[in-house]
């Protein structure tokens, strides 16, 4: 019984120097997983994704009026250890005017659950259909447009940065840098995280 | 095999909970094999085979899919559809792939809840229930995995919930980002993404490639270990009728013939549809990420299933051998609020009624409420207890039960200050932190308060998590005329010494990761340091801030929607907050009273040794 056990613990031990080199020999197939990983780094945060030219250009006559609000597709182009190197994806996004004469871009992806929400220009309507009346957020007024994400309900305020004004959103959703030439903005880059 | 040679110690200890192991081990039970004869005459006992019968038919079925079925983007929609209309028989074989899986998920969950109804865990039988539940999540993963082939749009939309939902992990506490300058993060919810969807943070052809593969595999691999399992311990594998096995198959046809297949819309990964659904079994857990939080709700979902293989144990403690539903009435309740609670949120997400910012108070006070009537109905079955014997065992019962109170007492404690503040888990940790280390820090403590005030407004500002404070405040505050002073007074406070600079300086800064292994990492100067760079002294000022009343009854502006800080705590919520001590002390009094009995009961003399002559 003695050597028995004596036997079973020199096995373990071993056993380990073993498993430890499968386990390394393993490891690099992680990447089949993965294959964002950089070489070597096998629990390093991903690579942030990069712009692709031609980026997303408006006009000052494109916003004729407070509130206008465009729709645009930002091509970005994600980094894979893969044969072809990288992945592009199409990221929805809105330009809007908002009053006071600044221009803001943000990416339409919902930074809850990654839906993709909507312009509600119509306080009534979000009232209805997204458990929030925008009207509050001017008491007395007449409320205000805003963005509204039909899975879970978030509601953030343009106005105020994206402030998230009602459901679980954790943050704003991201925003585009933009840049002003003359009377052209352009859409740079987007603000990193997030599951497009 | 129990040792029945008297050791002691660590070995003794350790044999025990080999053998412990191995019972349950024995009597693990996945298909009812054990329950043939009940079977013959309880149809719940039969729910067991009638699932390997519908595995086997959704397998067949799936068979004849796969040769049909494009993995593609491009092509899995159109492939779809000419499976449905233009093979023959297609779209009986479709209907009753789909239908056979929900009937399996329906048998898997009926069976899970005839388990805890009629305790067939007991004795001895604990992990029949992990392994029901390990059953019937395969057959989630199947469903999720299987309708993203589809490439509809709400098999589109639910993949990505069900995607991103993991990227929440990384802000739990101690597994996730938070504590990056101490260790490495393992970027575990990312990591999960990524994985998930085929290696990148986008729904892709490689991730309809994945999930075809991870589709199949859920059903190929378990397959294997069961038949192995069947041939080993020469089971069989259906022991109902081949009229029953009839009927079963004809229910499942009959509906894919009567209501074939919806197939929806193309994806669009550019528009949500209003309102979006998942598919049916995962309606409750939509909903729930309507009303929390995210990280709590990711949170919730990982603490179900474990949970769940936690009842069958809390309830061995609570009532030992005992069998009979109604002497174990808080596993009935529950199970009563876990039915209720699933079913009212799938229907209210249907029916899209549900508001959520009035609902919730409603759903805790339920949630409680079942649980806390749960506790009292047990207890008041141990008072009524004759037999002191009975009694005597009942003390473990009753600290059973008084640790879940103490649970609810500190989630309630935890929720008041929640409710009134909005700041959740982690800046709350933090704050609290801060508040216990404060009084070590002497008069620098107002001052560093006062600084952060004129630097940040608290209500409208958000501070991101993993940066340097002040770097951060250098960065982005610089409109703010006051703030430079501030920002000065912080630095310069960070400088002063205090007594428990040693809890903190050797802790390593928020410099970017890979200088942090290329080159020593810098260290903190000492606690204030510590507390200002690492955010906890805001969320402390942030926390004390939105708590004040002002003279007028009004606090700060600056709730969500509009409105002022501190919230009132709903009286609903107020009611279960308010219960917990007391079933906290009702458990304390009966675990007292029970072992008062058991000191009054007379213990028999042990048994003596025989004399060696």
């Amino acid at each position: 019984m003695e050597g028995t056990n004596r036997r079973t613990l020199l096995k373990t031990v071993a056993a380990i120097p073993l498993a430890a080199t499968f386990g390394l020999l393993i490891s690099p197939m992680l990447r089949y997983m993965r294959p964002t990983l950089k070489p070597l780094d096998v629990i390093g945060p991903s690579d942030q994704p990069i712009a692709e030219e031609p980026v997303p250009t408006f006009k000052d006559s494109d916003f004729p009026e407070d509130w206008t609000c465009l729709p645009f597709m930002f091509r970005q182009s994600y980094i894979e250890y893969n044969p072809e190197g990288k992945e592009t994806r199409l990221i929805p996004g809105f330009i809007v005017k908002i009053p006071g004469g600044d221009v803001v871009a943000y990416s339409r992806i919902c930074p809850h659950l990654g839906c993709i929400f909507n312009f509600v220009k119509d306080p009534s309507e979000c009232a209805k259909g997204y458990n929030f009346d925008p009207r509050s957020l001017t008491p007395g007024g007449p409320g205000r447009p805003v963005f509204a994400c039909p899975c879970h309900l978030s509601v953030y305020d343009i106005q105020n940065g994206g402030k998230v004004v009602s459901g679980p959103a954790p943050r704003p959703p991201r925003s585009f840098s933009l840049k002003k030439e003359g009377d052209t903005y352009k859409v740079l880059t987007l603000e990193a995280g997030g599951i497009a | 095999m129990p040792s029945t040679t008297a050791k002691s110690g660590f070995i003794a200890s350790l044999e025990g909970a080999g053998d412990w192991l191995k019972t349950r081990i024995n009597n693990i039970d996945i298909f009812d094999e054990h329950y043939h004869r009940e079977a013959v005459t309880n149809p719940f006992y039969a729910l067991g085979p009638i699932f390997y019968l519908v595995w086997v038919i959704v397998m067949l079925t799936g068979c004849v899919l796969i040769v049909w079925y494009v993995p593609s983007k491009a092509e899995a929609f159109n492939s779809i559809f000419d499976i449905q209309w233009k093979i023959p028989f297609g779209g009986l074989m479709r209907g009753m792939h789909k239908y056979g899986a929900d009937a399996m998920i329906i048998a898997a969950t009926m069976r899970m809840y005839r388990m805890f109804i009629n305790a067939d865990y007991k004795p001895g039988k604990e992990f029949n229930i992990a392994i029901g539940l390990v059953t019937l999540l395969l057959c989630l993963y199947s469903g999720l995995t299987g309708y993203l082939l589809i490439w509809n749009q709400r098999a589109f939309w639910a993949t990505k919930v069900f995607a991103t939902f993991p990227t929440y992990m990384d802000q739990f506490p101690i597994m996730g980002d938070f504590y990056q300058p101490l260790i490495k993060s393992f970027h575990m919810g990312w990591n999960t993404a990524e994985v998930l969807l085929g290696g990148g943070a986008a729904i892709t052809q490689e991730t309809i490639t994945r999930f075809y593969s991870i589709h199949l595999a859920f059903s190929l691999i378990p397959l294997i270990f069961v038949e192995l399992y069947f041939y080993k311990n020469a089971k069989a594998r259906m022991p109902i009728s081949w009229t029953k096995r009839w009927i079963v198959i004809m229910m499942v046809a009959v509906i894919a013939v009567i209501l074939p297949a919806a197939q929806g819309r193309r994806s669009n990964p550019d528009v949500t549809p209003l309102p979006i659904l998942s598919d049916w079994y995962f309606l409750g857990l939509y909903q729930m990420y309507k009303y929390l939080e995210p990280v709590v709700a990711t949170e919730i979902t990982i603490l179900i299933p474990l949970s769940v293989v936690l009842m069958p144990f809390i309830d061995v403690a609570v009532t030992g051998a005992e069998k009979n539903i109604l002497k174990r009435p808080l596993t009935l309740m529950v199970t009563i609020m876990g039915l209720v609670t699933w079913v009212l949120f799938s229907l209210l997400i249907i029916a899209n009624i549900a508001n959520i910012h009035n609902d919730p108070p409603y759903w805790r006070i339920f949630f409680y409420g079942t649980i806390d009537i749960g506790i009292l109905w047990q207890v008041a079955l141990i008072w009524m207890t004759k037999d002191m014997r009975e009694r005597a065992k009942a003390a473990g019962a009753a600290m059973v039960m008084a640790v879940i109170a103490a649970v609810q007492c500190f989630l309630g404690w935890l929720f008041y200050y929640m409710a009134q503040t909005e700041i959740f888990m982690d800046p709350m940790w933090h704050q609290f932190c801060y508040a216990s280390v404060r009084p070590m820090l002497g008069g620098n403590a107002e001052q560093i308060e006062s600084a952060i005030r004129a630097i940040v407004q608290p209500m409208n500002t958000t501070i991101p998590y993993n940066e340097d404070f002040i770097v951060l405040c250098k960065s982005t505050f610089t409109k703010i005329p006051t703030a430079k002073e501030g920002i000065a007074k912080l630095t310069e406070l960070c400088n002063q010494g205090t007594p428990v600079d040693w809890m903190f300086s050797w802790w390593p800064t928020f410099s970017p990761a890979p200088a942090q292994f290329t080159q020593p990492p810098a260290h903190y100067k000492g606690a204030i340091d510590f507390l200002v760079s690492n955010r906890w002294a805001y969320d402390y000022v942030n926390f004390t801030e939105r708590l004040k009343m002002g003279s007028d009854g009004h606090g700060l502006i600056g709730a969500a929607g509009g409105g002022f800080y501190p919230k009132d705590v709903p009286p609903l919520d107020q009611a279960w907050i308010w219960v917990s001590p007391v079933l906290l002390v009702i458990c304390l009094g009966t675990w007292y009273w029970a072992k008062q009995s058991s000191a009054a009961q007379q213990a028999p003399a042990p048994p003596q040794p025989a004399a060696v002559t």
